[in-house]
């Protein structure tokens, strides 16, 4: 019993982490029909700045994340800016091949600047709760609250703001919202950046459970783009709802059929993508 | 146009005695009198596990740049060339067929990866062109996958297994059913690894591996195995991920509570030992094929001086193998009186060569090197000179106790 509570614990707190990242990657898809491959570059850059504020500078974590997603924020939104705003209404290959571009380059800076050597960052929250006998580990119950903070005010912008009505209304038809009187090209600024601060505040989160180092920018994006694309690309509730099926599934899998674990999350996609092309949540693309 | 069958026939069979011909100059590459001698080491240098390969390609760097400062070998300067793998064998096969097609290399040194030194064995065998391994030591390069061109300057899994069972079964002398949980990466040297440790514990009667774990290699969220780990309720865990797997699989433990309810036994290396620091739990066990600050000798010590001068940092195993394994090559190449693929390996098959890690010759039945494994808890706390946890008491465990006999490593070739 308590395997399968512990197994129901860290299934959720990796869906948390897998929404953080998934949800930045479908807003970006969602609203401006962007395939984001560097999506994983930006996570990777967020687990770096935290490092460097948090061990380097000595800021208090809990004061080094936001500021590790304000910087990535802005890392975004000058890539906006500089490459991605040239490759709007262009095929998804001039997309794919641009963002892929990038994924090299930032890879290439990243080790430049810190090498191969791993980095770690203290965890702020060590050590577990014992909740009925399970033991909880602290710092992933705080990953929980962050992705479900996260995940309301995503909801309550995109529902209740006029930035959410007017991101709406560029992925639904960008043409009127700029005969409004809207300038969609500084929306999709806002929305890469938001979508960016995003992935980075998935990296800067993960940092003190895990190694910093080349490579976490891959590990997390194959995970993050199922989460996107099963949720349904632009679907912020479908990535809450398959990164929570995922993150559980993997847990309650490596329990009972380990043999399925590394490969459940291709399954899923398959499966899924058989059966709804678009996504559980997802629109046939227009 | 029409090609007559005659006309197609005999250009099929010139190109075939050109191909045969280029692959016949690539094994003879290298050889030529006035030049330097060009060697290679394909291995990964980006990735989770490129730290790995840095470090050890640090070591044959400041090694060979002794060695030219010195007038080189035979008389001749030598050139080391570097490629990146990624830690993907096909990758590794290509680098590989490159440094020997194109860079005509006469001797290679293996890579990071066992997956990509199974690859690379293959190519090396094809081409006739000596590779020394000094990090991968999946057994199957010195028993199923066993190639007369392939060297082992490391321990292999199965020594690295036994040390490690031998000191489980040291430390519990006396008890019955210990339980014990492995955790270790999904690929062969992964699984050899713990087949053999369990095979070794259980006939020492101690206990018994009760739950194995096998994540990706690169995997970020271990949580699942941990979570794993606990349900199965071990007394000791033997960890064998390495590398960045390691720093987060610890972190992960850590809060799980694993460092609590177990014994762990995990490789941490100087390096790793220096990106945690004290965040290494206390009470940790540790096993290292070659850790500098364990090994009292004058010219390890010198070594070290020489390498934290030259990279500001102190080597790690993989810098101390790889330069170990860099002092045979030249030894070899010196006593073979040629720089030819052919007499490089001959030379390595038989010479004693003075090395940093002692006097060693390589097995002829497998080509491996007769190198002790190091196991003992760390110290709770930093050491003062390093700034690192260390060895609080190490058990040396022999070559002698711990690889497999001839009959053994030559069974299913």
């Amino acid at each position: 019993m308590t395997a399968v509570a512990t197994s129901l614990f860290t299934g959720i707190s990796t869906a948390a982490l897998l929404f953080l990242v998934g949800s930045g990657m479908t807003l970006i898809f969602g609203a401006m029909r962007v395939i984001n491959v560097a999506h994983g570059s930006l996570y990777m850059l967020g687990a770096y700045l935290l490092y460097e504020l948090s061990s380097t500078l000595g800021v208090p974590v809990g004061v080094a994340i936001p500021l590790a997603v304000g910087g990535v924020f802005i890392v975004s939104v000058v890539i906006e800016r500089g490459v991605m705003r040239f490759t709007y209404g262009k095929e998804h290959l001039i997309q794919l091949l641009a963002t892929y571009a990038l994924v090299l380059v930032i890879a290439d800076l990243a080790l430049i600047i810190w090498g191969t050597t791993s980095r770690s960052v203290q965890n702020p929250l060590p050590g577990s709760l014992d909740v009925l006998g399970v033991p909880l580990p602290a710092y992933r119950m705080v990953v929980i609250a962050v992705a479900v903070v996260v995940g309301l005010a995503l909801w309550l912008v995109l529902t209740r703001t006029r930035l959410g009505w007017m991101i709406r209304g560029s992925s639904e038809n960008p043409a009127t919202l700029e005969a409004m009187g809207y300038s969609v090209s500084k929306l999709n600024m806002v929305i890469f950046g938001i979508g960016g601060a995003l992935a980075g505040l998935g990296g800067a989160i993960y940092a003190p459970m895990g190694s910093v180092a080349p490579g976490i920018d891959n590990a997390i994006l194959i995970d993050a783009f199922v989460v996107a694309v099963v949720g349904g690309l632009g679907s912020i509730y479908g990535a809450a709802i398959v990164a929570l099926l995922i993150g559980v599934l993997q847990g309650v899998t490596l329990l009972v059929l380990p043999e399925l674990h590394s490969s459940l999350v291709f399954i899923i996609m398959i499966v899924t993508l058989a059966i709804r092309p678009w996504g559980l949540f997802g629109r046939p693309e227009r | 146009m029409n090609i007559s069958h005659k006309s197609a026939a005999a250009a099929i069979a010139v190109a075939s005695v050109l191909a045969l011909a280029g692959c016949a100059e690539a094994g003879d590459a290298g050889q030529d009198g006035d030049g330097p001698i060009v060697i290679g080491i394909d291995t990964a240098l980006s990735g989770t596990i490129g730290a790995l390969g840095q470090q050890n390609l640090n070591a044959l760097e400041l090694y060979f740049d002794k060695v030219n400062d010195e007038g080189g070998v035979l008389g001749r300067q030598v050139e080391l060339i570097s490629v990146d793998d990624a830690a993907d064998p096909a990758t590794a096969t290509t680098n590989v067929q490159n440094l020997i097609n194109d860079n005509e290399v006469v001797s290679i040194f293996g890579p990071v990866s066992s997956a990509t030194a199974v690859a690379e064995s293959k190519v090396a065998d094809q081409y006739e062109i000596p590779v020394i391994n000094t990090i991968s030591n999946d057994i199957a390069l010195s028993t199923t996958g066993y190639s007369d061109w392939v060297f082992q300057f490391v321990p292999n899994s199965h020594m690295e297994a036994l040390a490690v069972a031998e000191y489980v079964g040291t430390s519990h002398e006396g008890s019955t059913g210990v339980r014990i949980a492995t955790i270790a990466p999904d690929y062969n040297q992964g699984h050899t690894t713990v087949e053999e440790f369990a095979e070794a514990v259980e006939a020492s009667g101690v206990g018994s591996v009760v739950d194995e774990q096998y994540p990706a290699l690169g995997t970020t969220d271990f949580s699942n195995n941990i979570a794993a780990l606990l349900a199965s309720e071990p007394d000791v865990v033997f960890a064998v991920i390495s590398g960045n797997d390691l720093v987060t699989w610890t972190k992960q433990a850590e809060s799980f509570g694993l460092f609590d309810k177990a014994e762990v036994i995990a490789p941490y290396g100087w390096n790793l030992l220096q990106v945690m620091g004290d965040q290494i739990p206390a009470g940790v066990t540790t096993y290292s094929r070659a850790p500098f600050f364990a090994i009292d000798d004058p010219e390890v010590a010198e070594f070290a001086e020489e390498y934290h001068a030259r990279y500001g940092e102190w080597p790690t195993d993989w810098s101390l193998l790889g330069y170990g394994g860099a002092q045979m090559w030249v030894q070899a190449v010196e006593a073979a009186g040629e720089a030819t693929p052919a007499a490089i390996q001959e030379a390595l098959s038989t010479i004693t060569g003075k090395t940093v890690l002692g006097d060693i010759q390589f097995r002829e039945c497998d080509h491996q090197a007769p190198l002790a494994e190091y196991v003992g808890p760390l110290t709770d706390e930093l050491d003062p000179t390093y700034g690192f946890k260390v060895f609080e008491s190490v058990t040396v465990v022999e070559a002698d106790r711990t690889m497999l006999t001839c009959e053994e490593a030559s069974a299913g070739r």
